[in-house]
């Protein structure tokens, strides 16, 4: 599978919330500690499944940029139990436009969102554990807190 | 209403309202849609200068709205603002008469390069 360039990543996102983002590649995922949200995509025509995984601050930290939200505003509302729709809804767009970064050769569409381990279905999380691709990346976002992104192809 | 915008997510009716207007056209009025079957309806009683659409949204896809436009005679000038970027995809837009396709995410300099030869003098 062709690898996303980190520079592409940071030129996708920087140019969606109007803040500098930048991504740097890891070879083993950053260790953050922080809770995680995860975003899923089907890749055509094979409907293949693809698998964002980032800090639930750090989508956090893109919503609020998208919604003009204070850094610490954004990380309250993303972490609150029951997270309101603006929130839900800035989120979400920014893992439907990392669709166009999750596949290179293919098209990959967002299907659904998740805003904690707990709720993503077990044949996907059985499937991270033993991914055929896997891309790891630490991320710092300007005026906002940074944190870990990796894209899985599960078997 | 000038520009109906079609997009299940509030968030990017918002970011593309506040580019259009960040690429010069202040004085446009928008109506808004959250999906194709939606934009339908709106389209029975308004009659924008220009359709601007989300491609994957649930219940009628942007692309299935300018078909059935399309299908009905109606010729309103059809763009779409999507994360779909493919080459394909493209080419199905343009050949069911779309006008343009930006793909996400977009600067009021991309706005205003594609809307421009259809909101010249609004």
């Amino acid at each position: 599978m062709a690898e996303p360039k980190p520079l592409t990543i940071a030129q996708l996102f920087t140019g969606l919330v109007g803040r500098n983002v930048s991504f740097t590649q890891l070879l083993k995922p950053a260790v953050t500690g922080a809770k995680r949200a995860y975003g899923v995509y089907l890749v055509k025509p094979m409907d293949t499944i693809r698998v964002v995984q980032l800090d639930l601050p750090l989508l956090g930290s893109f919503g609020g940029a998208l919604l003009g939200l204070p850094s610490d505003t954004a990380k309250e509302r993303i972490m609150a139990s029951t997270v309101e729709e603006s929130m839900r809804d800035a989120v979400g767009e920014v893992l439907n436009v990392a669709s166009t970064i999750v596949s290179i050769e293919h098209r990959a569409v967002f299907q659904s969102m998740y805003l904690d381990e707990a709720s993503l279905p077990k044949t996907i999380t059985e499937s991270l554990k033993n991914p055929a691709y896997k891309s790891y990346f630490s991320v710092a976002v300007d005026g906002y807190q940074g944190g870990a992104f990796s894209i899985f192809a599960p078997i | 209403m000038d520009v109906l915008l079609v997009d299940d997510s509030k968030t990017m009716r918002m970011l593309v309202q506040r580019a259009i207007r960040q690429a010069g056209y202040r004085s446009l009025s928008f109506g808004e849609a959250e999906n194709g079957v939606q934009a339908l309806e709106t389209l029975r009683t308004e009659k924008p200068t220009l359709v601007l659409s989300d491609w994957n949204m649930p219940e009628m896809s942007g692309i299935e709205l300018l078909q059935s436009l399309r299908k009905g005679g109606n010729k309103t000038p059809f763009g779409f603002i999507t994360s779909e970027s493919s080459a394909e995809i493209k080419n199905l837009a343009m050949s069911n008469g779309a006008s343009f396709l930006l793909t996400k995410p977009f600067n009021p300099d991309d706005v205003q390069a594609a809307l421009e030869p259809i909101l010249e003098g609004c």
